[in-house]
């Protein structure tokens, strides 16, 4: 799953094909299933293209979806530089989500520095988490794939606890939709025309960022020296070990980030059944985690890729209301596209069948 | 002094462990032959699903209606699991990726017939399995059924375990778990003994989906937070009863217990959120604590390449 990265344009342009591929696999196979049930897929895409991208409220929702995607993919792509898994980018993100929450109801700070205080705390918690599994594979040899899955379900039983335990009783508010909201102070500024906060704005830098990142920095050099093996590592002198954690800590502070993002963002608009406005609920992360590796693999692990799928799986599920009643075909398509990705050789056997030279 | 509470805890804890157990004896003939299988999430849920459908399906059979829908979950699981095992030995597919791909599937197309067919809230009802007998007089007002399903929870690890130490089959499955470059030396077909090792597993983790969609509710309800099947509770239990089938029934039963405590001790559901943490908590110490002493099969989610 490590890919060097090697800048030169026209070799971007070949490395995106499998994705292309995988991506128009998953979007062909969705249609059969639609006309499988009846329906025409042009009609169907057609109004979720235009719900996504010609409303306001769609357009909002893409921006909202995105931020988060695009931060949880960073999560998982960030880690996996240094070969090791991170599945656990929800459950990072719902303590950041957390962590940002405490901050907001139990310390007054003044005004500009409180939020970032906020966020920090939250980059901090999703960071704490996400060390755990770290160090428990980098030194006790135990797969940070089934420690993350399982610190996932932690988090999310853990987050639900502090909701009705803490945050509830303290802020004296028994919302219908069990949620908390916080001082106006402390909210995200939104942008103009749209209903969504700056976190787009962020989660693109926060990409750019962990490109040059990993491109440029000693550090960069020695998580993906870490990824091609950790014998080969050694002999450069890296210690994989700490490489490894140090990845991962990296990985869950982004997906800290995601979750103050969640909890602080007025009016996300996300559009999911366990998603509320103006505020912090338990289980607003429900399978953002997992899209996150979504949009993550079809970009082959780039960061800067990453942007991109991040907004082909945003359009999706900010269409998906304005056609089904629930987004969970956006699920089944996520999955088949994860599928159709991780088997390069699949759609290498594709391109070879259609009739081109044998692709390398 | 009442004890009835303890005898509640034993009945729901037992109940609440047949799902856990069924799958977790699945997931470990899968894991022995090598294959980690993420995706047991999928295993456990479409099956649940289309024993949900079938059982609707035939209801004008009556109770037979419920047998049929167990049939069609473990059709369905071993369908599922050969081709997750088919494309992650034989077309090279990473078993993680395949097996995060295939859950992700299964929430959404679950919810996507739901809602073509049903309504996004669920099923209607079927029928229930009948339970083989049921235990009353210990507790006032105290009645529990001991279904089929609880019944092959117990016997379950027994076969698994004279199946994997005593037939010729399960002795491949362990040796391409162990070491499939000997084992395939010595003329075993690695990929298809995997194959048929998570195929098998499949077997149980559909009959431990279908539990939740039988016999325990006769219906199918979406499952957005991935938390009423417990597939990862049956993948901790493997972790937890370090790859030994009467283990892994041990802590699935105590995994199960777990659960119960929360209805039984009638804690307030708030703080039974941090009970149902402990199975995954249990899992992460085991693994941090014992994990130079746990004997995982050595060739675990290591892809294996014929050269």
């Amino acid at each position: 799953m490590i890919e060097t990265s090697k800048a030169r344009p026209a070799w971007i342009l070949r490395a995106a094909v499998p994705s292309l591929v995988a991506l128009v696999l998953g979007l062909v196979v969705a249609s059969l299933v639609m006309v499988a049930f009846g329906e025409d897929p042009v009609t169907i895409f057609s109004a979720l293209f235009s719900g996504a991208l010609t409303t306001q409220y769609g357009q909002s929702s893409v921006l909202n979806y995105m931020y988060a995607y695009l931060l949880l993919a960073l999560a998982f792509l960030l880690p996996g530089k240094a070969g090791i898994w991170n599945v656990g980018g929800q459950g990072q993100a719902i303590l950041g989500g957390v962590g940002a929450a405490l901050i907001m109801e139990y310390v007054v700070l003044p005004p500009v520095i409180w939020p970032l205080a906020a966020i920090t705390f939250a980059v901090l918690a999703g960071a704490a988490w996400s060390a755990i599994s770290g160090l428990l594979e980098a030194y006790r040899n135990a797969s940070a794939i089934v420690t993350t899955i399982m610190m996932n379900f932690v988090a999310a039983n853990f987050a639900t606890f502090i909701l009705y335990y803490v945050l509830i009783p303290k802020a004296n508010v028994l919302s219908y939709y069990n949620e908390v909201n916080f001082p106006a102070a402390l909210t995200l500024p939104t942008l103009p025309y749209f209903t969504s906060s700056i976190m787009i704005f962020v989660a693109v830098l926060v990409a750019v960022g962990a490109a040059f990142f990993l491109a440029r920095t000693t550090l960069g050099y020695k998580i993906r020296a870490t990824g091609l093996g950790s014998r080969p590592a050694e002999s450069k002198g890296i210690n994989p070990r700490s490489t490894k954690v140090i990845a991962m800590i990296i990985g869950g502070g982004v997906a800290g980030l995601a979750g103050a993002g969640a909890v602080m963002s007025v009016g996300h608009g996300c559009g999911t059944i366990a998603c509320y406005q103006d505020g912090f609920a338990a289980g607003w992360f429900g399978g953002f985690g997992f899209a996150g590796i979504a949009v993550a693999l079809v970009a082959l692990n780039n960061p800067i890729g990453s942007i991109f799928s991040a907004i082909f799986f945003s359009v999706l599920a900010a269409g998906m209301p304005y056609i089904y009643q629930n987004i969970y075909v956006v699920w089944a398509m996520q999955g088949i596209i994860i599928l159709f990705m991780a088997a390069p050789e699949l759609s290498k056997m594709i391109l070879t069948l259609g009739g081109r030279r044998k692709w390398t | 002094m009442d004890l009835s509470w303890l005898i509640l805890l034993a009945g729901f804890g037992l109940q609440n462990a047949i799902p856990i157990g069924l799958g977790a004896q699945g997931e470990l003939v899968t894991e022995k032959s090598g294959i980690l299988n993420i995706g047991l999430y999928a295993t456990m849920a479409i099956p649940a699903f289309v024993a949900a459908a079938t059982n609707i399906a035939l209801s004008s059979l009556g109770v037979a209606s419920a047998y049929g829908a167990l049939l069609a979950a473990m059709v369905t699981g071993a369908a599922l699991n050969f081709v997750f095992a088919y494309i992650a030995t034989k077309i090279h597919v990473d078993q993680v990726i395949a097996g995060i791909g295939l859950n992700i599937f299964a929430v959404g197309i679950t919810a996507v017939f739901l809602e073509r067919f049903y309504s996004v809230d669920g099923t209607p009802n079927g029928h229930q399995i009948p339970p083989l007998f049921s235990i009353t007089g210990l507790a006032q007002n105290v009645r529990i059924n001991v279904s089929p399903l609880m019944a092959a929870m117990f016997i379950l690890p027994v076969l698994v375990y004279l199946f994997l130490s005593r037939t010729k089959l399960g002795m491949h499955i362990r040796a391409v778990g162990e070491d499939p470059k000997a084992a395939e030396a010595a003329g075993v077909n690695v990929a298809w003994v995997r194959i048929v090792a998570t195929s098998i597993g499949g077997i149980l983790l559909g009959l431990g989906g279908a539990f939740l969609t039988v016999d325990f509710n006769p219906n199918f309800v979406p499952d957005y937070s991935q938390a009423i099947f417990p597939a990862f509770i049956a993948l901790a239990a493997v972790i937890a009863g370090g790859w030994k089938p009467g283990y892994v029934l041990a802590v699935s039963i105590l995994f199960g217990v777990t659960e119960a405590l929360r209805p039984v001790l009638a804690v307030s559901s708030v703080q039974g959120y941090l009970f149902s943490t402990l199975p995954y908590i249990v899992t992460v110490v085991v693994l941090g604590i014992a994990s130079k002493r746990l004997r995982p099969p050595a060739a675990l989610a290591v892809p294996f390449k014929k050269e």
